[in-house]
């Protein structure tokens, strides 16, 4: 079962609002400057605790502890647990038609189930928390870096 | 001309120069073209007689320069170049911060987060300061590949951010084994040619023998006044392990093969042609890592080298003491590669049919077999059980492996001396 998190009122950030408030503070990054990381939350649909167990609620109790342990450490600036692969769709603009396909963009054992993005000072950093996501002890978390537009120039 | 000024003080210079620039500007490619034009522009202006007093200082200031008129002409970079005129003034590094710059270089180049082939490249290049191409050639591949790896490989650590500095005490072991991890892989890429005629090519064993003399004196200077001194000091036992390895290991080059370029096992070779002065060098290397007191893999595998270099003949061996060595091996590092050893060990204390079982267990669990190493070994085996059409079916297999040229050579004069 893919985790489900609530985040409470304290713990929602805008994302939107966040990014352009960092998109004015940074157009090119420098040196000793925090940096966005996208962490990739991928593991086997059914991987973890079997839904209704007593590990499953164990299993919440470990993301609402660690979602809140990155806000406390101030470097949260979002995530979000995603519904399971069954429900994806896939688009593709192809000489322009849209074509709309049930079902994720590749066939993988291991599936997308969530994200977080933090904001930490480099991939030291970001790597220690992703060893510390409930997904690493069952699947694996794909750090990366976000492209900040002012890198595009 | 002073080509050999420039080039002692190339040799000397440019690893402490990179790690000094990549700590200033924070970038691993612009450190790298600032300390190649500064050295570019020391083989045109020192003249006999003439050269500086500091060489180290006037290269720094020299690179320090060509790094703000890179910048100035890279918009990418503009806004750097307010903190890099600063530096400009700013005076000569303390020496313990110099320590932690060239480990800051060492550790970012072995980074975990970049694949062994780039750390290897990333290191050769800019801890030993070997150009491209001669880093391809080391390796058998286009300069043009190695060219594009290098790059990739900077890519990702400007863009993902790679760290370039000393890791946290808690990290310190994994990040240090994969530092002498990539030394030995280098040592052991000339060791063993891959492919191609040749047996061993020595550069590659000389660079890796330099890096373990730079790491284990970095690692020693770093306990002296490091906190947690005893993490940094086990560090360095096994740094001088892996160098007495090395120096037991490159000892027997000149009787790994024979005048015709042959192969010729451990077993057969000539130990008056090992290099008495390694052996020497390494056991007192040997001497100094035990005495740290904390035993890893490398000081293992070195004190198993340590036994063979000191044995006068095959049969003389201490194998009873290499098993022991090899038991605790495998404890530290249970891989197949290291059981596929013990078995041999155990196939000459014990005998050849203790030795084939170990390897069919092996092979029985799914390991090593496409390794020809392994069907080399156990055609062996076979061959001294008296199996020998089963030894030839082996030697086949290992044939079908490849290999370079001494060792299928090898592997055909013994499946010749089988017999009919």
């Amino acid at each position: 079962m893919l985790f489900v998190i609530k985040l409470s009122p304290s713990q929602s950030w805008d994302l939107t609002g966040g990014r352009r408030a960092r998109r004015q503070r940074t157009r090119t990054r420098k040196r000793g400057e925090s940096m966005r990381y996208m962490l990739l939350l991928y593991s086997a649909e059914g991987a973890g605790p079997a839904e209704g167990s007593s590990e499953q609620a164990a299993e919440m109790q470990r993301w609402f502890a660690y979602t809140q342990e990155l806000a406390d450490a101030g470097v949260l600036l979002g995530g979000e647990p995603l519904h399971p692969i069954s429900t994806a769709t896939t688009v593709q603009v192809s000489e322009g038609s849209t074509v709309t396909t049930d079902g994720p963009f590749a066939e993988t054992k291991e599936v997308l189930g969530g994200f977080y993005m933090i904001d930490v000072d480099d991939l030291d950093a970001a790597t220690g928390w992703a060893a510390k996501v409930p997904t690493a002890f069952y699947g694996s978390v794909e750090v990366r870096p976000v492209l900040e537009i002012g890198e595009l120039s | 001309m002073t080509q050999s000024t420039v080039a002692q003080a190339f040799a000397r210079e440019w690893p402490i120069l990179v790690a000094i620039l990549t700590r200033d500007l924070g970038d691993l490619g612009l450190a790298e073209e600032a300390a190649q034009e500064a050295f570019t522009e020391a083989a045109a202006r020192w003249r006999p007689g003439a050269t500086p007093d500091q060489p180290g200082a006037w290269l720094l200031t020299t690179a320090r320069r060509k790094a703000i008129d890179r910048v100035r002409r890279d918009r990418r970079f503009t806004e750097r170049l307010p903190a890099l005129l600063e530096l400009a003034s700013t005076p000569q590094r303390q020496p313990t911060e110099l320590i932690d710059d060239q480990l800051a270089l060492i550790f970012g180049c072995c980074h975990t987060s970049l694949n062994t082939e780039a750390q290897i490249a990333l290191t050769l290049r800019q801890v030993c300061g070997l150009s491209t191409s001669q880093i391809a050639e080391a390796f058998l591949i286009a300069p043009a590949t190695m060219a594009k790896r290098l790059v990739r490989a900077k890519d990702k650590i400007r863009k993902a951010k790679v760290p370039f500095t000393v890791p946290d005490i808690e990290a310190l072991p994994e990040r240090l084994d994969a530092v002498l991890q990539v030394v030995y892989l280098i040592f052991t890429a000339g060791h063993t040619n891959a492919e191609g005629p040749g047996l061993v090519r020595g550069d590659l064993c000389d660079e890796a023998r330099w890096l373990t003399e730079v790491i284990s004196g970095l690692l020693n200077d770093r306990s002296e006044t490091a906190a947690n001194a005893t993490d940094w000091t086990r560090g360095r036992a096994e740094a001088l392990g892996l160098k007495a390895l090395m120096l037991f290991t490159d000892a027997r080059r000149a009787g790994r093969s024979d005048d015709d370029g042959r192969l010729v096992l451990l077993e057969n070779q000539d130990r008056s042609r090992w290099n008495r002065q390694m052996v020497g060098e390494g056991q007192a290397i040997m001497v100094e890592a035990l005495s740290v007191g904390v035993v890893g893999p490398y000081q293992l595998q070195a004190a198993i080298a340590a036994l063979h270099s000191s044995a006068t003949s095959w049969d003389q061996t201490d194998w009873r003491s290499i098993l022991w060595l090899y038991d605790r091996l495998v404890r530290v590092t249970p891989n197949p590669v290291v059981k596929l050893n013990r078995a041999v060990a155990l196939s000459m204390h014990t005998g050849p049919g203790a030795g084939l079982a170990a390897i069919d267990e092996l092979l029985a669990d799914g390991h090593l077999s496409q390794y020809r190493y392994l069907h080399a070994a156990r055609a062996d085996l076979l061959r001294r059980l008296g199996r020998t059409e089963q030894a030839a079916v082996e030697y086949h297999a290992a044939l079908d492996l490849g290999g370079n040229e001494a060792e299928r050579r090898f592997l055909t004069d013994r499946l010749a001396a089988l017999g009919p």
